[in-house]
């Protein structure tokens, strides 16, 4: 195990002459007030488009990937979730964590501010993430009324959206999930 | 006098002997019942002394009764054991246990012998009114159990979670998944 760890020392430059906020990577952001953003979050959902926050997912992955000291397929799990964590950290959005059940990646982000009802903004934040950093199409499903997404496949991220919203537990539905070699 | 009184006669001479001949067996055999008195008398006081020491008192109590039943301690009552039996069956138990001519004649051995069953009975009576007392049983309830949010058991998944040494290995797991 490495013991490479994200340094957010210097990472948001302030220039207060000109008004402009930069990151270590040179992009401008803006410093924006929780709700004045929910608003606009929800405003997505119910239009359906995600793609705005996704990308500012595909953004922060991007930061991760050029943080870590190898290619994150390559890295051990704990050092890949310690640098995507710092970096989400940084823009305000929560702690991440990382749970395994069975074979079933499972992604826990506390902290947050009340967004949408769903959490779909943030589901749309961290697919983008991950799959910027691991090079693959990733979509992360919001498991009801809590705080945690399961990493599966975008083709059967809406059955299983449809098994949460049911009322499945997150046990109940890695037990419904099984490898294709396993099945 | 005619045949028929005289033979009535005969049959009431004969009934009187008979009933002589039994009377005669009964004193011989009280005699002989006074001899294994007699014999016998130093037993149960041995015994009851003995019981001070070493036996219960009960148990010294039934050893001159058990003792008069061994023939070889009373020899001389031998020939009149066969028809005794036949005229008093009903005492006959009684007299295993406790001789009934015993205590006329000798009255030494069985005051003995009921001293030391008197020394016997009030353990007796006094453990008796103690033992009935009634059992009332004691009921043990568990505590009410726990209430919990979670299920007790939960299946996370039929298979065995194989270990991966990195991200891409864990994350090419989770996206082979498919609902089965």
């Amino acid at each position: 195990m490495t013991d490479a760890q994200f340094d957010p020392g210097g990472f948001f430059q302030f220039d207060l002459a000109h008004g402009r906020v930069r990151t270590r990577g040179g992009a401008r952001v803006l410093v924006l007030a929780e709700n004045v953003l929910a608003p606009l979050i929800v405003t997505a959902v119910q239009s359906g488009d995600l793609t705005a926050i996704r990308t500012l997912g595909s953004q922060l992955g991007s930061i991760v990937a050029q943080s870590l000291p190898a290619p994150a397929n390559s890295l051990p799990p704990q050092v890949v979730i310690s640098y995507a964590g710092s970096v989400m950290s940084l823009y305000g959005w929560g702690s991440l964590r990382l749970e395994q059940w069975g074979g079933a990646l499972v992604l826990v982000v506390d902290g947050l501010p009340p967004l949408d009802e769903d959490n779909l903004a943030v589901a749309a934040l961290l697919g983008g993430i991950f799959s910027t950093l691991c090079s693959a199409e990733v979509a992360c499903v919001p498991l009801a009324r809590t705080t945690k997404y399961i990493v599966v496949d975008p083709r059967i991220a809406e059955t299983v959206w449809g098994w949460s919203k049911s009322g499945d537990n997150l046990a109940t539905i890695a037990s419904k999930l099984s490898t294709a070699e396993a099945s | 006098m005619s045949d028929q009184q005289l033979e009535q006669l005969e049959a009431l001479l004969a009934k009187v002997q008979k009933n002589r001949r039994q009377d005669e067996h009964r004193e011989q055999r009280a005699g002989a019942g006074a001899a294994q008195a007699a014999i016998a008398a130093p037993a149960p006081t041995m015994s009851a002394a003995s019981s001070r020491h070493s036996e219960p008192p009960s148990t010294s109590v039934r050893r001159p009764a058990a003792d008069q039943r061994r023939p070889g301690n009373a020899t001389a009552e031998k020939p009149f054991n066969p028809p005794i039996p036949r005229e008093e069956p009903a005492a006959a138990p009684a007299a295993r246990r406790e001789p009934a001519a015993a205590p006329r004649r000798e009255p030494a051995a069985p005051a003995a012998a009921t001293a030391a069953s008197h020394r016997g009975q009030p353990q007796r009576q006094s453990q008796a009114p103690a033992a009935p007392e009634p059992i009332v049983p004691r009921v043990i309830e568990p505590d009410p159990p726990r209430a919990t949010n979670r299920p007790i058991a939960q299946l996370v998944s039929k298979h065995v979670t194989a270990v991966d040494a990195t991200f891409g290995a864990m994350l090419k797991r989770s996206l082979s998944l498919r609902p089965h």
